[in-house]
């Protein structure tokens, strides 16, 4: 029968061992979870910039589009993921199902209308006074982007935490698309939901703890940034 | 530089904000730009800073060369000789210093300059000490003050100011009108646009009155202010304690008489007269002051209501007098409804006029 304490006293053994399955499962989840929010700010800000900073027709239903895409499941871009990078698939001969650039693609596609969205919002509630005054103050095209960029940095910092945070809990897509192969493509979020159904609690409650501290220590940093962005 | 303006119009959603505004700025000075909620001031300020295009008519800058004047045709090139102060003014993130060396950084001055100029124009502005504070921490006042610093950094040669002391403390709104009468004097052209005629009264020299998009009357605010139809513009911008009332004699002084309330005034006027009165050229005391002005009347507080930096206090005279004076001083008084106080001003603050 399940023995909690017990469990729990293994797995922070686990822990204090630095046990090289777990650590390597946790910089494989830190890993990917960097790279696709890396990836998604990176595509995020500019659109979000072309988007708010330009006048065009149809321009609240581009942006109405992006918010709605915030709320695809998740489960359906890995069904999308997989159908595209399988062997059988349009983007089969790239073979990346079930390695870690796949999990990367998925986790990408999943937060890119989350940080637009965040952006769209941040510039958006920046207002027009503050790009007039640069304007005013003589700045170019140049110094303008840049000036706004720094305007909302401490807002698109926060979007990007967000994002991460997003990725990092993720579990059914990754699945999904990454297969989760032992040292492979296992990551935090998937090696839980597996060692939990084993019963290998004890593996389990470790990872799931070292989740939970990043998790806070995200929502921890998340805090800080949106204060400061407060200001 | 000079801006000749010729037929501009503006519309926004089928709706005529400008309509025909033809105007030169060239000489240095102050130029006012005066007209109710909605009659297209900023519309106009902002066109003339080229933040929005005109739908139709010729907006031309020009730069006086050995020829007399060349048109100025980029825009870059003309938005660098001109500044744009808006109401409110907004900050940067960041210290007050970030935002003063804003505009010469994206000149690519060298640092030592930009210290150098940022010292001097916060010297100027009673800013000093306060580059490392945070920008938009400050109060409205200091924040106007900053504003107008990060804009004569640059040294434009016109300055746009929207309602440039509304919402100001007394202190902060006189420093900013005196840098405008400085900044006149150096030879710069100063535009704003506001609400506060008494304002337009003390430093504008040149009145523009916008009304429903036309300019109506033009003119040296010399000539619109003290010699133009003055109950049209009392009642028109809602000049505050505007009195109808008659002059008499009373040997080498004149009285001006509303009901029975009468006060002592300056003019060469005789008969039916109307006369108008600063709010803010009114001292409340608890006390008969003892002192040069000839009007000490006693009254009854009526109303106080807070209006941006200052108290609008309502007395009862014989006939309702309202009187501009700081938070603090209503604090120190112990002012509220149905005090007991005097109101005293000189008889040369009191504008009187024949009304045609």
């Amino acid at each position: 029968m399940f023995n909690l304490i017990q469990s729990l006293q293994q797995a922070l053994g686990l822990l204090l061992k630095f046990d090289a399955e777990i650590w390597q499962i946790v910089l494989m989840s830190l890993r990917v979870s960097l790279a696709s929010s890396v990836i998604a700010i990176c595509l995020a800000v500019p659109l979000s910039f072309a988007i708010t900073q330009n006048e065009f027709k149809g321009k609240r239903i581009v942006i109405g589009t992006v918010n709605s895409f915030i709320a695809i499941p998740a489960v359906v871009i890995g069904l999308v993921c997989y159908l595209l990078l399988s062997r059988s698939g349009p983007l089969g001969f790239w073979r990346l199902l079930y390695t870690p650039s796949a999990i990367i693609i998925a986790q990408t596609l999943l937060i890119i209308p989350l940080m637009t969205g965040l952006s769209i919002s941040a510039l958006q509630s920046l207002g027009h006074r503050v790009k007039e005054t640069m304007i005013t103050l003589g700045a170019g095209r140049r110094h303008l982007t840049l000036g706004i960029m720094r305007e909302v940095r401490f807002a698109m910092a926060a979007a990007f935490i967000t994002g991460f945070s997003r990725v990092l809990g993720e579990t059914g897509m990754t699945m999904m698309v990454g297969g989760n192969i032992k040292g492979e493509t296992r990551v935090m979020t998937t090696a839980i939901a597996l060692e939990t159904i084993k019963g290998n609690f004890e593996l389990g409650i470790a990872l799931g703890f070292v989740l939970l501290v990043v998790a806070i220590g995200i929502n921890v940093v998340l805090q800080l940034v949106q204060g400061r962005a407060g200001r | 530089m000079k801006i000749v303006a010729r037929n501009i119009s503006k519309s926004f959603d089928g709706k005529v904000v400008l309509k025909d505004i033809s105007l030169i700025i060239e000489k240095p000075g102050v130029y006012a730009l005066v007209g109710p909620n909605g009659s297209g001031k900023t519309t106009l300020m902002r066109m003339l800073a080229l933040l929005e295009k005109a739908d139709s008519g010729i907006l031309k800058y020009k730069v006086r060369d050995s020829e007399g004047y060349a048109t100025l045709n980029t825009t870059p090139g003309i938005r660098r000789k001109m500044a744009l102060i808006h109401n409110p003014a907004v900050m940067f993130s960041g210290s007050v210093e970030y935002n003063i060396a804003y505009g010469l950084k994206v000149r690519r001055t060298a640092g030592k300059i930009i210290r150098k100029r940022a010292q001097q124009v916060l010297e100027h502005l009673s800013l000093s000490g306060f580059e490392k504070r945070q920008a938009r921490s400050l109060s409205a006042g200091e924040i106007q003050r900053v504003a107008l610093a990060r804009a004569l950094v640059i040294e434009p040669e016109i300055i746009f100011l929207d309602e440039p002391t509304a919402n100001l403390d007394p202190i902060s709104a006189k420093l900013i009108e005196q840098t405008i009468l400085t900044l006149a004097r150096r030879g710069k052209k100063v535009i704003l646009a506001t609400h506060n005629l008494w304002q337009v009264e003390r430093i504008a020299n040149w009145v523009w009155f916008l009304n429903d998009g036309v300019i109506s009357i033009s003119g040296t605010a010399q000539d619109v202010l003290h010699k133009g139809d003055q109950a049209f513009w009392g009642k028109f911008l809602g000049r505050d304690n505007l009195f109808a009332g008659e002059i008499g004699k009373m040997g080498n002084r004149k009285l001006f008489k509303v009901g029975v309330t009468e006060f002592e005034v300056v003019t060469g006027l005789e008969g039916q007269a109307m006369a108008s009165l600063n709010p803010t050229e009114i001292i409340l005391s608890t006390q008969k002051l003892v002192s040069s002005a000839r009007n000490v009347l006693e009254g009854v507080v009526t109303e106080a209501v807070s209006e941006g930096g200052l108290y609008k206090v309502t007395l009862d005279i014989g006939l309702l007098l309202d009187v501009a004076i700081t938070k603090a001083s209503w604090d120190e008084m112990g002012l509220q409804k149905g005090s007991k106080v005097y109101a005293v001003f000189k008889a040369s603050s009191v504008r009187v006029w024949r009304e045609e």
